[in-house]
């Protein structure tokens, strides 16, 4: 075969240098990326490189759709709240290729699901209990199997929870938090903590006893946070320290009672909290400091222009007599000065109220929506490129 | 206030800037091409920084590695960023005609050029404009302008245009631009 010597172009030249390359191709869409990863073997290998998503994501991104449960377990309504554009994740029913059982997304956090199943149990609705779990990267369509959660001496205990723990702009590596019980005393419990360097599991700290109820926990400021309902208490883990902290819920002042935690999530850097009622068309929505002193009013929202645009949110409920209205907080997105929003279901569409302008947009129908009335009521879907 | 160079109104200016101000440098390109710039406008580079520092320049600068129509360009952008009176938006207007006009050979040129005499905002635009360039492309065009051969075997393809199938549409046609 002739060989014709020829000067290399400049695109050949930067096509060559891996660490210019590198930087061009972080800027490019997902759906460019999941493109090119076609080109080569090495334009693949840059792509889902460790570097990759350390240099692609600088700052916490926001979701650009959710995942709604649907009436069967493994199967997700995803609802696109981003530009026309961005990625659409490709799955509508959760299934892994060597697993044959049935998974939930146990939680969602920074663009990484925790999958679980009770493999080979059939269950309905309940999220437990939880045998088998793995983290999937939804983007990149990327997954690993973790070792089974809670097992000690190969006994199985009881798992009370397991919580990722994951943000790309600290780190590339991610955790999950496992809360079984112990081994000395069926009251207590005790800490487990997987790290994706390692692949296993590792017991951490000392049995403890709590209230709190482990089984949605939410991922902020380098701990996992849990509600304690009974003791109105925040409890959190921190997964540098290994060490539990606690502080109080935001108090509510409320003559009626009877509030419940409509919304408990985190999004951009922001963990926020939203108690509501349905005979009040107005709530407020706390956040926490990052140094634990206080939760503050972030938003103080009043949904009467929804309820006025969509007039069969309010019924009378004839048992107190009063005006009340059907609606949850799906999901609380804080998209950047001005655009930071909620997504609202009510009983025919699903709505975006901007915050800031208090904006309505109808974002679809909700004719086919499953409402969860567990927390989390949906998973975020935010786009990355981390590896799993 | 007035401590750096950049102050407009020149009073309490660094002597030693004013002095960067006056005296010029010639850079020469790899096809012979002979530049003359300030050096305060050369120093923007952070390779020529480093050369006329450690005095390896002895009045001409070689640069082996760009070509003339290149290092025109780039000077062109240097002289803007240097430039006294010029606010941030102005350069950021600059910058964004800069590389408009500029074709995907060209942004290569320059690219290497800034990759090369480490010019940081330089770089950054030239980029992103690459990478706004190419995002609607198809593979086909990518391995061709970059010279690339397919590694994988087509059932590897056909697999992963398979689960991608999403990332397939809306693509350019290939026209070389």
């Amino acid at each position: 075969m002739a060989v014709t010597i020829t000067a290399a172009t400049s695109a050949e030249v930067v096509g060559s240098i891996d660490e210019l390359l590198i930087q061009i191709l972080v800027q490019l869409p997902v759906k460019s990326l999941m493109r090119f990863k076609l080109v080569s073997k090495h334009w693949k290998s840059l792509i889902t490189g460790r570097q990759f998503s350390r240099l692609r994501y600088t700052s916490p991104s926001p979701a650009v759709g959710l995942f709604c449960p649907a009436q069967k377990i493994s199967v997700f309504k995803y609802i696109h709240l981003g530009a026309i554009n961005q990625t659409k994740p490709m799955f509508r029913e959760l299934r892994f290729p060597d697993d044959p059982f049935s998974f939930w997304i146990h939680q969602s956090c920074n663009g990484l699901l925790l999958c679980c199943s009770s493999g080979n149990l059939v269950r309905t609705r309940t999220r437990s209990p939880i045998r088998r779990c793995y983290v999937y990267n939804p983007t990149t369509d990327c997954y690993t199997k973790l070792p089974r959660p809670g097992v000690l001496n190969e006994v199985p205990r009881i798992v009370h929870g397991v919580n990722l723990a994951f943000d790309h702009v600290m780190s590339p590596s991610h955790k999950v938090v496992c809360v079984r019980g112990s081994e000395f005393a069926r009251e207590l419990y005790q800490v487990e903590v997987y790290s994706s360097e390692s692949g296993a599991w590792r017991v951490s700290g000392e049995p403890f006893s709590s209230n709190a109820n482990f089984e949605y926990g939410v991922y902020w400021n380098g701990s996992v946070h849990w509600i304690s309902y009974t003791r109105k208490e925040l409890l959190y883990f921190n997964l540098d320290k290994e060490r539990f902290g606690k502080t109080s819920l935001p108090d509510v002042r409320d003559g009626h009672g009877g509030r419940i935690v409509d919304y408990f999530g985190e999004s951009c850097d922001h963990l926020h909290i939203i108690k509501s009622h349905d005979y009040e068309v107005a709530f407020d929505v706390y956040e926490m400091k990052r140094d634990y002193s206080e939760w503050f009013v972030k938003y103080r929202v009043d949904l009467t222009v929804v309820a006025a645009a969509f007039p069969e949110m309010a019924y009378m409920n004839t048992l107190i007599n009063r005006t009340c209205y059907a609606f949850s907080v799906f999901s609380l997105v804080r998209a950047g000065e001005k655009c930071s929003f909620l997504v609202l279901l009510t009983p025919r569409k699903v709505v975006r109220f901007n915050l800031d302008s208090h904006a309505i947009e109808e974002i679809c129908d909700s004719g086919d929506t499953w409402f969860e009335c567990l927390l989390p009521h949906t998973f975020e879907y935010i786009e990355s490129f981390a590896c799993v | 206030m007035a401590r750096k160079n950049r102050n407009p109104v020149g009073k309490n200016v660094d002597p030693e800037a004013q002095k960067k101000k006056t005296r010029t440098l010639t850079l020469k390109s790899s096809d012979g091409q002979e530049f003359s710039i300030s050096e305060s406008a050369a120093v923007l580079s952070i390779a020529i920084e480093n050369m006329v520092e450690d005095d390896c320049a002895g009045g001409v600068i070689p640069l082996p590695l760009v070509d003339g129509g290149t290092l025109a360009r780039v000077i062109t952008y240097l002289n803007k960023h240097a430039e006294d009176g010029a606010s941030d938006e102005e350069k950021r207007k600059f910058d964004e005609e800069f590389v408009s006009g500029m074709e995907m050979g060209v942004l290569f040129d320059v690219v290497l050029a800034a990759n090369y005499l480490d010019i940081r905002g330089l770089l950054r635009e030239v980029r992103r404009r690459i990478a706004d360039r190419m995002k609607n492309k198809s593979v086909e065009w990518v391995r061709k302008t970059f010279h690339i051969e397919s590694d994988f075997t087509p059932e590897e393809e056909e697999q992963m245009k398979k689960e991608f199938a999403w990332a397939w549409e809306g693509v350019d046609s290939d026209v070389d631009d």
